[in-house]
């Protein structure tokens, strides 16, 4: 029974150093905040603006916005697209970060980084095409801004794209991955 | 023989008075093992001719000299068909345990090469070591992929360069990675964090799979990997080793050099500097090259050491710096960018060979400074103490439009900065008759600071542990068993509805292990058994965000409870005459309250569209698996290895197989000595290896359907040669011979793109000794 003995010796021994090495490096302990996220940039709202194109028919805001960003509620706002039949609609994008105040307009750093973006635009059972009217530095479409034509009376949906294309950019919707996909309700009345 | 043996007993009776006198009371147990096959040699002469004591061994290979004197003699062994052994050894007071190696005669050699990792005799557990020419040949490898030679173990990886091992189906927060006796602590919990080790560090790499020990800690629910250095009490004068492969896929080099040495007129003082580099462009898969996928790595590391009678000191710092290009064609915004890179035929984004490394990146450093202390005392046993300090800092880069600077440079998506303290306290008694035992403590005080998005919180850990272990033998048997308990306590501050928290857990467990060991001849059993726990990690609880690589949407659950593993296993391992040598493994874990990512529904929206939701839940699950490898000398030149590996995993509760599991491999490699002559020897090596389509996962389980099956050819050159006194090391193969087009089920990237295509390389390792010195007895 000596080894007994002896284990239960050194198990002092080495419980009481223990507890002075843990005691002595736990009151060093510092707490650091974490950077709150609300504080982080964020995509919280994009915003789609028309303007008829002979000047008729009034001008339409659509909007989806989501403040506290990826999860957690639900987004406060996302409206349904309704344009007017058979109408020219000059159509303007902005990001922005709502959770900052004030807002801060993202969609000035897409067009800082122009050649590296594209917004692809996908109807499906309305009658709308959009043609892209903006130009980055090598010539390519951006589609900030936009002309959409409307045709018959209809409802359906209207895909928003935004493609992050860094190096890659060809024109061509598929390449890259995205940073904005929302499909909104789109009506044509 | 027998009349020398006869003699030296005879001078022994006659000199038994005078021993009397003098301090000569101590013992020599000796265990007499075969290098080759590890069983003990029966009818061994062992002997000290200046104290004209000896003995022979038992059928185990052990034997006992008694009435010793102590201080430095020559101990003699001697067999039929061994080679003579020679050396100087230290008897000190009381029991002195010693193993000797022996080789068998070149003539009579008809032993095999064991290919792969194999077992290692000694303990009760079952090890597997990678050591030697094996670790050689996987040099500048992933951990994960160098592991990959122990059967049952798989490398889970992102790409080609962050991987890690996988010990049957379990990995990250259930697999303790011991690097030079300190628990590594990076940031494990993610399946795209790769251990933070420079491999050229190691000297020999052990596996224990599954809970068979918990002297490590408790959380070994999948097993313990065991990286080590070369001790520094081996090093004798000075030497260096440059060691250097090039491989043609990826156009990539690692390179190590290391120096290490001791001074005739400092016999006590070892010291060691390392130094490595790694660098891989662009990896190119049969068909295309895969963009953004290099990576350079750079680490050094020192030690040097102390020793005086029964007192060591060491210390040893290590740093380790790497940069990873992330797959481009893998960084994906949502679930219709997964499916739209999946359904094509190659990744979109497409590229030629170049080295930069692009965003998506990560960048991880990693700091070890750790002292280690020891002393033995004859009468009482060995005390050690260990502290450790870590400094993980990982940084995650992507090109996202907010992580844009108005410098034009992008800050961090990804930022954690860990710092873990660890305290180690153990005391091995002296061995009493046929006991062995070890107690010790364990501490931990670790706290993580995030910088960029949240993925994880702030957190501050501190965790206390303590083991005893006691290892028994008999003849042909032998009995360990080990009893732990921890204590895990940690808080969290996090921000939620733009209000800081801050929330405490705390888990307590005993764990206990038993392994039985039973040698009959030609065959050794071991059987475990054994429980143990894990506490939740961080992640498990408190995740919360979007995954990038992973398209998905992940959350944590603060509710979750530890979970528990009872696992045993079996193992049977053979060796006939040297000729056929093999082992066959049945294991079964099943684990209560295992924490696992479960879909859940709706899908969660955000404005870069809608991601799969996954969120952590618990089950109880079932792992049952074997694993079996033989080895036989076919001719004298040529032996064979075949070996395979199958496992069940099934979550019980749901009544479906688990998601992510290892697929059935079978392997098979052929080795030829094309030419053997003194220590010059060359082998040509062929491996063939078939991994299944892991069917059993349900298709509705994963976003896209496992890979196909996929076959594997690999061959290599190995040589040892000797010049100018120096045996130098060189290997020359080609993996994926046929330049074969797979996606492995294991890694992660194979929702993108396939695997490397051919790859060529050598590898050439040269030993220099600068100074020679007189060997020191260290025992």
């Amino acid at each position: 029974m000596n080894i007994l003995k002896t284990i239960s010796n050194t198990t002092l021994i080495t419980v009481s150093i223990f507890a002075l090495t843990l005691a002595y490096t736990s009151c060093k302990k510092k707490v650091v905040t974490p950077p709150n996220p609300n504080e982080e940039e964020l995509i919280t709202t994009i915003l789609l603006h028309f303007t008829d194109s002979a000047g008729v028919q009034p001008s339409v805001t659509s909007i989806y916005k989501d403040v506290d960003g990826d999860g957690g509620n639900n987004p406060s706002q996302w409206d349904t697209i309704k344009l007017k039949a058979n109408t020219t609609y000059y159509a303007e994008i902005l990001l922005l970060d709502d959770s900052k105040s004030p807002a801060d307009t993202i969609s000035n750093e897409v067009l800082e980084e122009a050649k590296d973006h594209l917004f692809c635009f996908t109807p499906s059972n309305v009658n709308v095409s959009v043609k892209r009217t903006d130009l980055d530095i090598n010539n390519l479409e951006i589609g900030l801004q936009s002309k959409w034509y409307t045709g018959a009376v209809a409802t359906g949906t209207m895909q928003v794209v935004l493609r992050h294309q860094p190096d890659i950019k060809t024109g061509a919707c598929a390449l890259g991955s995205s940073d904005v996909d929302l499909t909104f309700q789109c009506k044509v009345e | 023989m027998k009349k020398l043996f006869a003699l030296a007993a005879m001078l022994t009776f006659a000199l038994f008075a005078y021993s009397q006198q003098e301090n000569c009371r101590a013992t020599l147990h000796l265990k007499i093992v075969d290098a080759a096959s590890g069983l003990g040699i029966e009818d061994v002469t062992a002997y000290l001719p200046q104290q004209q004591k000896g003995n022979h061994s038992n059928q185990m290979g052990e034997l006992d000299i008694t009435e010793l004197c102590t201080g430095d003699y020559l101990l003699i062994c001697k067999h039929l068909n061994h080679e003579e052994r020679k050396e100087v050894i230290q008897i000190r007071e009381g029991k002195n345990v010693k193993t000797v190696y022996m080789t068998c005669h070149t003539d009579t050699l008809h032993g095999i090469t064991i290919k792969g990792a194999r077992l290692h005799w000694e303990a009760t557990q079952v090890i597997h070591k990678i050591q030697d020419k094996d670790l050689f040949v996987s040099q500048g490898l992933s951990l994960g992929k160098a592991l990959e030679k122990v059967n049952g173990v798989y490398n889970l990886s992102t790409g080609n360069h962050i991987s890690k091992p996988i010990i049957r189906g379990l990995h990250s927060n259930r697999v303790l990675i011991l690097n030079n006796e300190i628990r590594q602590e990076g940031q494990q919990w993610g399946n795209e964090h790769a251990p933070e080790i420079d491999q050229f560090i190691a000297k020999s790499i052990e596996v224990v799979k599954g809970a068979q020990t918990i002297k490590h800690g408790s959380d070994v629910i999948g097993g313990v990997v065991l990286v080590q250095p070369k001790p520094l009490q081996q090093i004798q004068g000075i030497e260096a080793e440059v060691n250097t492969g090039i491989m043609s896929n990826g156009r990539a080099s690692a390179s190590s050099l290391l120096v290490e040495g001791r001074r005739q007129e400092w016999k006590g003082l070892a010291w060691r500097l390392q130094g490595t580099f790694k660098k891989a462009g662009n990896a190119k898969t049969s068909d295309y090259f895969l963009k953004n996928t290099g990576m350079q790595e750079m680490n050094y590391s020192a030690a040097v050491g102390y020793q005086k009678k029964g007192f060591n000191i060491e210390l040893f710092h290590s740093f380790f710096n790497t940069d990873i290009a992330i797959f481009a064609g893998s960084h994906i915004g949502n679930l219709s960018d997964l499916y739209q890179a999946f359904n094509a035929e190659r990744p979109l984004d497409s590229s030629g060979f170049t080295y930069k490394i692009d965003l998506p990146y990560q960048r991880v450093l990693h700091r070890l400074s750790k002292v280690s202390a020891s002393w033995q005392a004859d009468d009482f046993g060995t005390l050690k103490f260990i502290y450790a300090y870590q400094n993980n800092i990982r940084k995650e880069f992507d090109r996202n439009i907010v992580a844009l600077q108005p410098d034009g440079s992008y800050k961090p998506s990804l930022h954690f900065e860990l710092n873990t303290q660890h305290f180690h306290l153990s005391f091995e008694p002296k061995p009493e008759k046929k006991m062995v035992g070890e107690i010790g403590m364990d501490g931990m005080i670790q706290s993580n600071e995030y910088y960029g998005s949240y993925f994880i919180p702030n957190f501050q850990k501190s965790t206390v542990g303590g083991y005893l272990t006691e290892k028994w033998h008999h003849h042909a048997f032998s009995l360990e068993v080990g009893l732990r308990y921890d204590l895990n306590h940690f808080e969290i501050q996090k921000w939620e509805n733009n209000q800081l928290i801050d929330r405490r857990h705390q888990y307590s467990g005993m764990a206990a292990s038993a392994a039985l060991r039973y040698q009959f001849p030609f065959i050794t059993l071991h059987l475990n058994g054994g429980s143990t726990w894990r506490a939740p990690f961080v992640n498990e609880l408190y995740s919360y965000g979007v995954h990038h690589s992973a398209a998905s949407f992940e959350i944590g659950d603060s509710t979750v409870v530890p979970e528990r593993s009872y696992n045993a296993s079996l193992t049977m391992d053979f060796n006939y005459q040297n000729n056929i040598e093999g082992e066959v493994t049945l294991y079964n874990n099943y684990i209560k309250n295992f924490i696992n990512m479960t879909p859940v529904l709706p899908a969660t929206l955000t404005i870069r569209g809608a991601f799969p939701t996954f969120q952590f839940m618990q089950t109880d699950v079932n792992m049952f698996g074997m694993e079996f490898s033989v080895t036989k000398a076919l001719y004298a030149t040529l032996h064979a290895h075949l070996k395979g590996n199958l496992l069940l995993a099934r979550d019980i509760k749901r009544g479906a197989y688990l998601f992510g599991m290892p697929p059935a491999r079978f392997e098979t490699d052929l080795d030829y000595t094309l030419f053997k002559k003194d220590q010059n020897n060359v082998h040509f090596v062929m491996n063939a290896s078939y991994t299944f389509k892991q069917f059993l996962v349900p298709t509705a389980a994963d976003y896209v359907p496992a890979p196909p099956a996929y076959f594997l050819l690999q061959s290599e050159l190995l040589a040892d040669w000797r010049f100018a006194k120096q045996t130098v090391r060189m290997n020359l193969g080609v993996s994926n011979i046929l330049n074969t087009r797979y996606r492995d089920y294991l890694n992660r990237n194979r929702y993108f793109a396939n695997e490397s295509g051919r790859n060529i390389y050598i590898r050439i390792s040269i030993p220099i000794t600068i100074s020679k010195q007189t060997k020191i007895s260290n025992n």
